[in-house]
């Protein structure tokens, strides 16, 4: 009877603490989507949900240093338990996370191959930025600019065009990865540049006689005092048999300065020729120096294939707001070839990442569009050929410790933008991306919509969306002078 | 009366029937046509919990069935039945008259006349039925003090289901409280303050856009990208309608309950009001002209050329768009060349209309020009048509993208659009064996001669396929008819003789041959010795040339001409004026 009642025991006790099927040992590892597998993460980073292509019953086993957890699934999706996934993280901190998956398929159970997942020591900012937009030719339909933590799958909607009359919304920048300190703009209705510091919102008017356009690409100095803008006059075309569908090209662009405190717009006359066309600026981090990018000016759309864009950098006096005299060439398009754009510097100064396509400036649309870093300290170039794909990588920007970078690849599908992750030691050397992770591992397969700009932010920014609106409909845009030209 | 009643909404229920059949059935495919809604709990969980989220849900999952007319027809006959009998079913509570039956239809009649327009989504009739089922049962519970607490829970209830249309329902019923001389009635004022309350609440949250959108003009709601200001719109109209019927039904109730007005005689006048808001909200033109495209782009999609064809026969001066869908039937069938000019033709723009920035158009130039073989600019237009779609994105232009990307030999982004439409019911089957068939579907027909469009005009573009294998008879004969419409006689041609030992075809389609014979005369009779003519023809246009001098001076010339000519390019070239 004794006997009986152990066995009994025994019986259940198994039963509860759900011990691993026997499985054949299989040599390959398992295809998971999204490919999580060897990827380096922040500890604080949301759980990687992923599923596999097939639904398939299969088992999921994580394991720390110190722990292990299961995770059942009845059609190869894993979500993880946040709380769970938190302590397996803290405790692999500088090593790993093995990841073992059973399948059972024909009949029998399968173990894979294990991968293992990589935790750094460097957490990433807390918040990402992005607009979210359908991949539109002319018209927009519905967008906002969103703002996610990382750190759970928490969205919040910062701004919608569902709340201001359907216009359009782009291009927002923040000063250091400050969420407290941005600026973006708002295009046909309510149209203007918002900047918004501590909660206060001014609307500008920033078209002027002067320029070609209002104001355009952002890039805030590190003091939070200015902010560069290029001007540019866009067009965008079609492609009859190319790959890249669309072509979009700036016929002129120029490059000024905006000085918050004072209200006005300022330039230097090497950044408005009319025999170039600058465009993208970026301050250093210590804000002593514009880089921005620069192409000779072509008769177009002729000669659209012909626009390269030379990386050129020039001195920045923050004091009086002028520019040096001399223009530093980082990259020569004439004698690499190629065409970059989008300079954006870490912020511990070491590094200046940039996009470089064949030709031309809009490389999202490029699918032959790379990301290439630049040593400031030693001059040498990395390909990043383990971050790159084969189709676009485009628009990244940096997190505030420098270790990280988010940027906007279309490997997925090849059409719609997705924000990718990506790990950097002090060294350059560079983890395998990850795609920002979702709660629903379908997610991504149903939305129709790209991510655009993609930004790391320290925190959230604390803004009512109501008072945004209601900013953006009631109160009138102040107007902004052109004033200085050095 | 109760007989009586059920045999008057039965009526009224066949009357709906008729309406929709008559009226309606394309818009209800133009209504699914521009929503993507997969009903999968994980996509619509956020939604449904959403405040307001319950009713959009509901219309989106109703509309899915819409794929079938006949199943539209069947869902909106029951709903409308509802809501005019859910009406009645509230004045008789008021007071129990017979008029109330034909006050009821009134509301319903303004609410048919309002979901004639494209803007207009179902949700907007679900969202009325739920406020007057609500209106009814909270008018039942009223009975003490107390019950305005309990109704306030309900209140929280409805602001839930339907969002800051509570405050819409929340007036109605302190209108019908005061207007019905409720004990206590000033205590239905706090059911509005709440409604306003949780209203502006959410505003403050930006859950929805604030309900006073819905107080701007209807042309300033046809420009808006999402439905729910048009909804809005329809409702705030509703709203003021329903107290005028409640206003109205009170009159009566009081002139027949004290006896100055006999029964019979408020019901004939309500039945007259009844007939003169049919008259007020009977479809006008812009109706119908919503209907005649609609039903030429269910047909489209159907690829009904026959029936499409036959719908645009007789019609004395049809609209560019409709002409761009019946030159694309006609090429459809091969007969574009051959019977185009049978058909009233305006010009280049009823070939192809410019594109005016809608879903319409753009769904439309992206199948003229996939047809043509304009893959690029085909999949421009639909990837507008899916920017512009209302709701979320349109399964018809994924389809149309599948087959686009198919062709460019784009393979990740098909399982992406066919991932989404095995998802959605009625496209399911379509998803399921176009994925089975993608390795023998992609198109091996690349070239690497890339241009910018701009830098192409569509003669170019045209012109540059008919260099490939197979020959593209309808870009060739959209290039050709191109030509005859601008009357450019010298361009076709060229064009023919250039493509002359190219054409597959034993003889050249009827206007071809008719425009060539004007090229010879224009040649005094040198042009015809390379490509052959049908004697019928020389003989008709011999005959056709003495007419045309014998008639044009005369008065009704022209009409003679037109009646024994009509139907040839030659009436075209000399007689229309474009």
């Amino acid at each position: 009877m004794k006997a009986l009642l152990i066995l009994v025991l025994l019986f259940f006790l198994t039963a509860c603490s759900g011990s691993l099927p026997y499985a054949e040992v299989t040599d390959s590892q398992p295809k998971i989507i999204p490919d999580y597998r060897e990827v380096t993460i922040p500890y604080n980073i949301a759980p990687l949900n992923f599923k596999l292509p097939n639904r398939l019953k299969s088992i999921l086993v994580l394991k720390s240093p110190q722990s292990e957890v299961r995770i059942n699934s009845k059609n190869g999706q894993f979500e993880i338990p946040q709380k769970k996934w938190r302590k397996l993280v803290e405790e692999a901190i500088e090593g790993k996370i093995e990841y073992t998956i059973y399948t059972y398929q024909d009949k029998r159970w399968l173990k894979n191959l294990p991968f293992s997942i990589y935790i750094a020591k460097e957490p990433i900012d807390t918040h990402i930025v992005y607009r979210k937009i359908a991949p539109g030719y002319r018209m927009w339909g519905e967008m906002g600019i969103y703002q996610r933590n990382l750190e759970n799958f928490n969205e919040e909607a910062f701004l919608t065009n569902k709340h201001t009359n359907n216009n359009c919304m782009n291009c927002h920048s923040f000063c250091m990865q400050n969420p407290d300190k941005m600026l973006f703009h708002q295009r046909s209705t309510h149209g203007g540049t918002y900047i918004i510091v501590d909660g206060e919102i001014e609307k500008l008017d920033t078209k002027t006689n002067k320029l070609i356009s209002a104001l355009v690409y952002p890039a805030w100095h590190p003091s939070g005092r200015f902010a560069a803008f290029s001007v540019n006059e866009t067009k965008q075309d079609f492609h009859y048999t190319d790959p890249n569908r669309v072509e979009v090209y700036d016929m002129a662009s120029d490059i000024v300065i905006y000085d918050i405190k004072n209200h006005e717009i300022r330039s230097d006359s090497l950044l408005l020729s009319k025999e170039n066309m600058e465009t993208f600026p970026t301050f250093s981090p210590d804000g002593t120096r514009l880089f921005f990018c620069s192409a000779p000016t072509y008769p177009m759309p002729d000669s659209y294939r012909s626009i390269k864009y030379n990386l050129l950098s020039i001195d920045f006096d923050p004091d009086r707001c002028v520019f040096g005299h001399s223009i530093d060439t980082l990259y020569n398009a004439a004698n690499e070839g190629r065409s970059a754009k989008f300079p954006r510097i870490s912020p511990d100064g070491r590094y200046l990442m940039y996009t470089i396509s064949d030709y031309g400036n809009f490389s999202i649309w490029h699918k032959d569009a790379d990301l290439q870093l630049l040593d400031l300290k030693t001059g040498k170039v990395n390909t990043l050929s383990g971050v790159n794909s084969s189709d676009v990588e485009s628009y990244h920007s940096w997190s505030s410790n420098s270790r990280w970078f988010v940027f906007s690849s279309r490997r997925d599908d090849g059409l719609y933008t997705r924000p990718y992750i990506c790990y950097i030691d002090q060294n350059g050397k560079c983890g395998k991306p990850f795609l920002l992770p979702q709660k629903n591992t379908d997610y991504y397969d149903n939305i129709l919509v790209s991510f655009n700009i993609p930004e790391l932010i320290k925190g959230k920014i604390d803004i009512n969306m109501y008072k945004l609106t209601q900013t953006s409909k009631l109160k009138k845009s102040d107007k902004i002078q052109m004033n200085t030209v050095h | 009366m109760k007989w009586q009643v059920r045999i008057f909404w039965i009526i009224v229920s066949l009357g709906l029937l008729g309406f929709f059949c008559l009226f309606n059935p394309f818009i209800f495919n133009q209504q699914e046509e521009i929503q993507l809604f997969i009903p999968k709990w994980s996509l619509i969980e956020k939604e449904l919990f959403t405040t307001g989220g319950f009713y959009t849900i509901s219309g989106q999952f109703f509309v899915q069935f819409y794929y079938h007319l006949y199943l539209a027809i069947f869902i909106n006959v029951i709903i409308y039945s509802l809501i005019g009998f859910t009406f009645f079913r509230l004045l008789q509570r008021i007071k129990p008259y017979k008029h109330n039956l034909f006050l009821a239809l009134i509301p319903l009649i303004a609410l048919l006349k309002i979901q004639l327009n494209p803007s207009f989504v179902f949700d907007g009739a679900l969202a009325y039925l739920f406020i007057i089922l609500f209106l009814s049962l909270s008018t039942t519970i009223i009975k003490s003090k107390k019950s305005y607490f309990i109704l306030s829970g309900i209140t929280i209830i409805i602001y839930y289901l339907l969002g800051q249309l509570v405050i819409l329902y929340a007036v109605m019923f302190v209108f019908l409280c005061w207007l019905t001389k409720k004990k206590n009635w000033y205590y239905s004022f706090m059911i509005l303050g709440l409604g306003i309350l949780l209203s502006y609440g959410g505003l403050q949250k930006s859950l929805y856009i604030p309900l006073t959108d819905g107080i701007y003009s209807l042309r300033y709601q046809e420009t808006q990208l999402v439905p729910e200001s048009f909804l809005y719109y329809a409702l705030i109209r509703l709203t003021v309608l329903s107290f005028i019927i409640f206003l109205v039904a009170n009159i009566f109730n009081s002139l027949c309950t004290k006896k100055r007005l006999p029964s019979w005689a408020s019901t004939l006048i309500s039945g007259i009001i009844v007939a003169i808001c049919c008259y007020l909200f009977k479809p006008d033109e812009f109706d119908k002209q919503n209907k005649l495209l609609g039903e030429l782009a269910y047909k489209e999609r159907k690829e009904d050329w026959d029936g499409l064809i036959k719908l645009c026969q007789n019609r004395e001066k049809p609209g560019n768009t409709t002409l761009n869908y019946l030159n694309m039937a006609l090429a459809q069938k091969g007969q574009l060349g051959e019977k185009m000019f049978n058909y009233n033709q305006s010009g280049l723009q009823g070939l192809l209309s410019s594109w005016n920035g809608t879903y319409y158009m753009s769904a439309l130039l992206s199948d003229i020009h996939f047809m043509i073989g304009d893959i690029s600019i085909s999949e421009s237009y639909a990837m507008e048509a899916l920017t512009l779609a209302k709701r979320g994105g349109s399964p018809r232009i994924l389809q149309r993208l599948v087959h686009i990307n198919l062709q460019k030999g784009e393979i990740e982004i098909c399982k992406k659009y066919l991932n989404i439409l095995k998802q959605m019911p009625y496209y399911h089957s379509w998803a399921i064996q176009l994925e089975k068939d993608i390795p023998n579907k992609i198109s091996e027909n690349k070239t690497n001669n890339d241009q910018l469009l701009s830098m192409l005009d569509v003669e170019t573009l045209w012109k540059a396929h008919l260099k490939k294998q197979p020959f593209n008879t309808i870009a060739f004969e959209y290039l050709a008819c191109s030509f005859l419409l601008t009357k450019d006689i010298d361009k076709f041609s060229v064009l023919l003789r250039e493509v002359n030992k190219l054409y597959p075809e034993e003889k050249l389609p009827a206007h071809f041959q008719e425009a060539l014979l004007i090229k010879d005369l224009e040649e005094k009779h040198t042009y015809l010795s390379e490509i052959p003519i049908e004697n019928s023809f020389k003989e008709r246009f011999n005959s056709f040339r003495n007419d045309f001098k014998r008639e044009a001076s005369h008065i009704n010339g022209y009409a003679r001409i037109r009646q024994k000519y009509g139907d040839t390019y030659w009436f075209y070239y000399y007689c229309k004026q474009i």
